[in-house]
Order: structure tokens, then sequence, then C-alpha cells
């Protein structure tokens, strides 16, 4: 079968396209590192992914200069296509300026990152490993194949991640969260410290309603192989890493089905 | 008594946040009408001193003394007033944000100046508008091309989901 195309952006201060290409090659993409400039080259897209870092410094906000962009205005076309289109940590920052979560009403602003806080106080960056818990599995591609309270480890990595949501789409939360910060157990929390920058209802991840787009704080091309993990993690992913530690070979990691369930939406725009 | 003393502090160097802003609004957004952006930091602090100069002279001795306000290496610091602006046709915009402030100011700095209650970070955007429009029709212009951030089309400076903001004509 032949390997869908992906486009990992590459802005201006972007700093994780390289990894983010090399977990979607892993999981079957023809992947490739395209500059934002070059408009034409998303042309044939199947799938894009906006990377993580600092597009134009984090310059007035971040994302805020990059969604002025001309080749956003492309990506709102082929999001609004049925094209796969995942905004990771800066790339979410982008996508939530430029109005494409959570699309409750099309290509209005309804979501903004705002800098981390906890208890109405700053806190700065974070560096963590964190859990999240599944939400709405069957509304989003990039979930499909989760579970419904499936509890996964994965690294976050922000200064300014703090879900706040307009009025139209805190009534739909509850429908268009995909992930939420827990423990490891599963056990969701809207206060510090699991839910580390005091993002509304706990959100990690929101996708819009078509269920195309999903911008997402952590950073799943740092989970996707099963070495990326730290051994301090808890759970099942706790006793996978301890086998490969023993001599067992590497594997998926925990953002294997999100890449899959991408590459498969990403098939059928071929 | 309280007063209230706004402290404004600008880079010596070119403003990278206001070049890239700038072009955003001309050639994205299209407010051409846009010739010139400033971008300060503002720094409002609540005083308990009974006039007004001694409240700045107290203001003044703790920007001064600190060293976590104000880079005096590559900073221009204002106090209770901006700075001077070429021409007319200049108007402004201030952004708060809503729960906290843009940048934490530390307590630090305070705490061998008993007489200030309260310090709040904000911006203050600077904006030199070249047009014959009456100064409100200006204002609802800078509303909705620099203002609020609404779709990839409109606004920039703010996002009303966790800043607050006021659009003042200055000059």
């Amino acid at each position: 079968m032949k390997k869908p195309k992906l486009i990992v952006l590459q802005f201006p201060g972007s700093n994780c396209e390289y990894e983010t290409h090399r977990a979607a090659s892993y999981y079957g993409f023809e992947s490739r590192i395209v500059r934002w400039n070059s408009l034409d080259e998303i042309d044939d897209a199947n799938a894009i992914i906006l990377p993580g870092g600092f597009s134009y410094q984090d310059r007035v906000r971040s994302g805020a200069i990059s969604s002025k962009l001309p080749i956003l205005k492309k990506i709102i076309m082929k999001a609004s296509s049925g094209v796969p289109v995942l905004g990771i940590c800066n790339g979410c920052q982008i996508l939530a300026e430029a109005g494409l979560i959570a699309g409750v009403n099309k290509g209005q602003v309804e979501i903004g990152m705002a800098p981390n806080t906890r208890d109405g106080r700053p806190v700065g960056f974070i560096c963590d490993w964190k859990y999240l818990v599944v939400k709405n599995p069957k509304r989003s591609v990039f979930t499909q194949y989760y579970d419904e309270n499936e509890v996964l480890p994965i690294p976050v990595n922000h200064g300014e991640g703090r879900f706040v949501v307009s009025k139209s789409v805190s009534n739909e939360l509850i429908n268009l969260a995909s992930f939420r910060y827990s423990d490891h157990q599963g056990v969701e929390s809207t206060s510090f410290p699991i839910n580390h920058n005091g993002a509304s209802y706990g959100l990690a991840a929101i996708s819009n309603v078509d269920g195309n787009v999903m911008g997402m704080m952590p950073h799943p091309e740092r989970a996707a192989r099963l070495r990326q993990i730290p051994v301090s993690i808890s759970g099942e992913w706790r006793e996978k890493k301890r086998q490969l530690l023993s001599g067992g070979s590497d594997g998926v990691g925990p953002s294997e089905k999100l890449f899959v369930g991408m590459r498969d939406a990403a098939r059928e725009t071929q | 008594m309280s007063h209230v003393i706004n402290v404004f502090i600008s880079l010596q160097q070119t403003d990278l946040h206001c070049v890239s802003a700038l072009e955003a609004l001309r050639y994205s957004i299209g407010f051409t009408e846009l010739t010139q952006l400033r971008r300060l930091r503002k720094i409002s602090f609540m005083v308990d001193v009974d006039n007004k100069p001694g409240a700045i002279d107290c203001v003044k001795r703790c920007v001064n003394e600190s060293f976590d306000l104000v880079n005096p290496n590559k900073e221009t610091v204002y106090f209770d007033e901006l700075p001077e602006l070429p021409g007319t046709g200049w108007y402004g915009i201030q952004v708060t944000a809503n729960e906290a402030p843009l940048r934490s100011v530390s307590s630090l700095s305070f705490a061998s100046h008993p007489k200030i209650i309260s310090a709040e970070q904000g911006l203050q955007w600077l904006l030199k508008i070249d047009s014959s429009d009456s100064s409100e029709q200006v204002m609802t212009k800078i509303d909705t091309f620099c203002g609020p951030t609404t779709s990839v089309n409109r606004g920039l400076l703010v996002n009303s989901l966790f800043e607050t903001y006021l659009i003042q004509s200055i000059s």
C-alpha cells in the first residue's frame, strides 16, 4: 500500500520538526519537512503536523505571528477538505490562534493558550512527564484506536499551555476533549499538580468538531518509541520499559495509536 | 491615601515583537494605515503615600534599587508618563492578563519598600496611524484590525479570552 504523504511544517523557531518527522516515518508516513514559505509544497499532503518550538520567538504571544502567515490559510483549506492536521505544543498554539480548534464557529478564535498558572499565579515553564486519559476516542481520527479512559504517559514542555475556552466551546467541551491530564491510574483532576498548567477542564488536547484537527500541548513524538520513556514512569509502561532494559527489544510507545489513527485517516484522503 | 503610578519600560534596541507585529498587521491583515508600532512593558504600582510626587519618588527608588524590574543596559524607563512621540496620530492599546500578569513581578523588589501595596504588569502598545478619519473611526479600526484576535484575518495584539485591553487616543 502506498504511504500517505505527511508534511511537518517548519516555522522560524520550530525545534521539534526532526523528531516529529522520525516518529511519523516510523509509523508509516512518507514524511518530509517543509518550510513555512513553501506554499505549493503542501498541496499534495495527506496529513499535516505543526510541530513544537518557539515560532517567531513567541513574539506578541505564542503562535500569534505564525497564525497570520499565508500558509495557515492553505492549512485551513486542507483541513476543511478532511486532511488530518495535528498541532503539537507550539503547533497547538498556532491552531488555536488561527481558529482551527475547536471549530464550533468555523474560522473564529475560540481557544486561547494562556501562560501556565497555579491557583491564579504564574508558574512559568514546565518540563515533565505527565499522564493523559483518553476522552471521546471515536470523535477524533487521532484517538480512534484508543479506548475510552485509556491512560498514557507523555512529556510536556511549555510555558503557555493553559487552555482557555470561549463560551461557545465550554458548552461542547465534554464532547470535544480528546485528552485530559490525570494520574497514572486515570483519575482526572483540574488542580495542581495533575493539571500542572491550570487548563480549563484539565484539557491536554482538543479536537475540532469534524474530528480531523487536534491541538495537543504534550509531545506525542517524544513518546513514540518505548526507549523514549523514563524508568520513573508508573503503570503498564513501566513494566514494558523494565523488560526493554532487561534485554528486550525496543517497541512502540504510548503515542503509537495516535500516529496510526492519523495515518489511516490520511490514507482516506489519498 | 493610595496612588497608582504607571512605569513604562521600552527597549533601546530594535524590538522584534514590533517588527513582526507591524508586518503581520500591514501585510497579512491589510491594515496599511498603521505606519509605526512601539511596545512598552507597563508596571502599575499602587503606592500608599499621601501625595503623587511622593508616590513617584517611592516608585523611582524601588525601580532604581532593584535588579529585576528594569535592565538599564538595554531599557529606558519612564515614570508616570509615556515617552515623547514624534508628530500626531498616535493611539495606544493597554493589555493586561486577566488571571496572571504577563510576567510575574518579583516580590523581592518590594521587600524594602513597604509603601508599595501591589504591582501589576502589562503591555502598552503605541500605534501611529496615518489616516484622515476621525479619532473615533480610527479607534474602531484599531479595535477591528489590531486589537482582539478573532480569526486569521482580524486582530493580533490581544487575545481577549485571557487578556483585557483598553484603546486610547494619545496625540
